[in-house]
């Protein structure tokens, strides 16, 4: 099973929902943390736990072969990138803008142009007891976000299977932390989710980007329901569009300062604040129901 | 003309919250953009009027001429995003998977691809509430969010500081720092940066530090919710200081800070106004070049 | 030797573009004959990469070199590795004034 912490805002307390939910689940069972928030990476920081490994994530990248290369101009003509550029003397390439599509490479009419890679970033691996954290990392000035996203997510489905194999008891459960908005890499991240948990506040702010999120998830029909942090008793403003919207409020974490200073600190919720924990449980649990739930 | 645009890394820092606050009180006249084209919200605050909406056209998708095609295949094969399969017997493009580089409709044998632009989303230009030209979009759903709309945002702010005979821009940045964010960033004259004191924050602002070091402009800090770990404020000061970028106010965290947003006013329009001093004294800066490379 | 000077518009009194890769257009003047004529930048809409589309179209215009404001990393390597000298513009407001300082600079000893 697979479920996918998202929600339009920055800020809303993704993260502290998908580590809080994580950290919940390894209780019973295995369960694998994706922090595919690349860009800037933050649930690996609720975890005191060094990293146990990283691995370099590569993508394809041209290579010019100069002593094949006639400077006829196909490559930088049928690039949509402007990611080469033919000078007299040779061929410069601009890695941070080439998306891989081998275009150059297929269409070059003498072949001097070959497969070569580059890096985009790195996948972290944090173990603790049934609960393993993988980080994608975008390396700084990179912009492949969809590709070390796929990356991570390729990884884990290793990991899971690993785990599969030797556990004997239920198979692995992975929580997914994306990033904010719902541009292509917020849908990258939640594809194929069971379920997504939208994370929203009782702010316009965070209303406004739920209703595009939620948009964005109809049109890709994947599953999702509404958990509302830093909720105040005087404004009900989610409720009343979660039952126009017909989504399911699963529950409320109130605004509260304890719980602003516990992930300012990088404190798991359910062990900072015990008080969270029933409350947690609690939404996990439907959580759970509305995952395993047959449409 | 001066540009400074607000960044953190992280999002929901407040950067919008700031940017509205700063405009409720700018001493000069100035034009205003919001660059978070994924999710924007700045004119949620400042409420503008006069808008004109106009489509925006970007990245390319192919078009299938089912009548020549001969099913040979090579566009799917060809295609290393898994974008282009069969459906119902014709060739057709998952628009989502596509990045539009054409090479589909370059191998085609029978040329029966062409690429066509897709509606990647809208700007809009408008005037705020408190009478200053501004300019924001919002990109269409799960669209891909390269630069090109923030750039274009970027441009019509430009043109109209230009028409009006305005010099200063001020430019609510996007979170993270991919594409949108360079492209928002480009061409500054300085950096706004905002950061959070807390773990989350001061890891994101770091990663903000080292991209603004690939463009050398100089930047100013303003520390938010200082008052939540003093662990990461401490962290943050001392960074700052390292790369000799002063840091102009810090703020407590307060619920007047959602409370504020709920009310629909900007920070300096709640009655208690307390935080009018410090960003009086931020505006100073920004406008006495403040910020020293 | 053909000059290069971002510009928003075509005329010798239009304002220069601050920025390269995405400027509307480039004023070309002949520093021989004097001569000039102003074309559009076709990359000025790239999503990505504008700088070096712009580098490309200089290079096959045969410029020499580039007076700008505001050049981006990439487009800097790109206008080197072409062999494109580029001056930096210091807040000169109309094409003619960049020319006129242009001409300034290589004359003043």
């Amino acid at each position: 099973m697979t479920i996918a912490v998202a929600g339009g805002k920055g800020g809303v307390g993704k993260t502290m929902v998908a580590t809080s939910l994580a950290l919940l689940l390894a209780r019973e069972q295995d369960t694998l943390l994706l922090d595919l928030d690349v860009e800037e990476p933050n649930a690996h920081l609720f975890f005191d736990v060094r990293s146990a490994g990283s691995e370099e994530v590569r993508v394809m990248l041209p290579r010019v072969e100069e002593e094949y290369c006639d400077r006829c101009g196909v490559c930088q003509d049928v690039c949509a990138f402007h990611a080469l550029l033919v000078l007299p003397d040779r061929v410069l390439l601009f890695p941070e803008l080439c998306k891989s599509c081998r275009g150059c490479v297929v269409l070059c009419p003498v072949g001097a142009v070959v497969d070569d890679t580059k890096r985009i970033g790195v996948v972290e691996e944090r173990i603790l007891p049934r609960l393993t954290v993988l980080t994608g990392r975008l390396d700084v000035g990179c912009t492949d976000v969809p590709a070390l996203i796929r990356a991570v997510k390729s990884r884990a489905r290793t990991q899971a299977a690993a785990n599969n194999l030797a556990a004997t008891s239920r198979s692995t459960v992975t929580v997914i932390d994306a990033p904010p908005g719902c541009a292509c890499a917020a849908v990258e991240a939640v594809r194929g989710a069971d379920l997504t948990v939208l994370v929203t506040e009782p702010t316009p702010f965070g209303l406004h980007d739920l209703d595009l999120i939620a948009q964005t998830l109809r049109a890709l029909q994947q599953r999702f329901v509404v958990l509302l942090n830093k909720a105040v008793p005087h404004d009900d403003s989610v409720q009343r569009w979660c039952e126009a919207e017909r989504v399911a409020l699963i529950g409320a974490i109130p605004l509260d300062d304890d719980v602003a200073r516990a992930c300012a600190r990088g404190w798991l919720l359910p062990h900072a604040l015990p008080w969270s924990a029933p409350l947690l449980l609690g939404i996990l649990q439907r959580i759970e129901a509305f995952a395993e739930e047959q449409v | 003309m001066k540009r400074i645009v607000v960044m953190s890394g992280k999002g929901g820092t407040g950067k919008t919250t700031f940017t509205a606050a700063l405009a409720a009180i700018a001493p000069l006249p100035i034009v205003l953009a919001d660059c978070d084209v994924d999710a924007a919200n700045l004119h949620l605050l400042l409420r503008p009027v006069a808008a004109q909406q106009q489509r925006f056209l970007a990245g390319a998708l192919p078009v299938f001429d089912s009548r020549s095609c001969s099913h040979c295949g090579m566009c799917a094969s060809a295609c290393v995003f898994e974008a282009i399969t069969l459906r119902h017997g014709q060739y057709a493009v998952d628009a989502a998977a596509c990045e539009g580089c054409g090479i589909c409709a370059r191998v085609c044998p029978d040329g029966c691809i062409s690429m066509t632009q897709r509606l990647t989303g809208h700007t809009i230009e408008a005037v705020s509430r408190f009478g200053q030209p501004m300019v924001y979009a919002q990109l269409c759903v799960g669209q891909e969010n390269s630069g090109k709309l923030v750039t274009r945002v970027r441009q019509l702010t430009d043109e109209r500081a230009r028409s009006e005979g305005v010099d200063f821009v001020l430019v609510d940045g996007p979170p993270g720092l991919g594409c949108p964010a360079i492209a928002a960033m480009s061409g500054v004259d300085a950096l706004l940066l905002l950061a959070e004191a807390g773990a989350a924050g001061a890891h994101d602002l770091a990663r903000m530090i080292e991209l603004r070091a690939r463009f050398g402009m100089p930047a100013a800090c303003i520390v938010n919710k200082a008052d939540l770990d003093a662990v990461s404020r401490a962290g943050i000061l001392e960074r700052c200081e390292r790369e000799e970028i002063p840091v102009l106010a810090e703020f407590p965290w307060s619920p007047l800070f959602p409370e504020s947003l709920r009310q629909g006013r900007t920070l300096t329009e709640m009655p208690e106004a307390p935080f009018r001093a410090s960003l009086d004294f931020i505006w100073t800066s920004l406008l006495n070049h403040g910020v020293t490379s | 030797m053909i000059i290069a000077i971002p510009a928003h518009a075509e005329g010798w009194n239009a304002e220069v573009d601050e920025r390269f890769g995405r400027a509307r257009g480039f004023a070309l003047v002949d520093s021989e004959s004097g001569a000039w004529r102003f074309v559009d930048n076709g990359t000025a809409d790239a999503e990505h990469g504008a700088g070096t589309g712009a580098v490309r179209s200089l290079l096959q215009l045969g410029v020499a070199v580039l007076l700008a404001g505001r050049v981006g990393p990439k487009a800097a390597e790109a206008l080197e590795a072409a062999g494109i000298t580029c001056l930096t513009l210091e807040g000169q407001g109309s094409v003619a004034e960049a020319w006129n300082w242009y001409k300034q600079q290589r004359t003043t000893p």
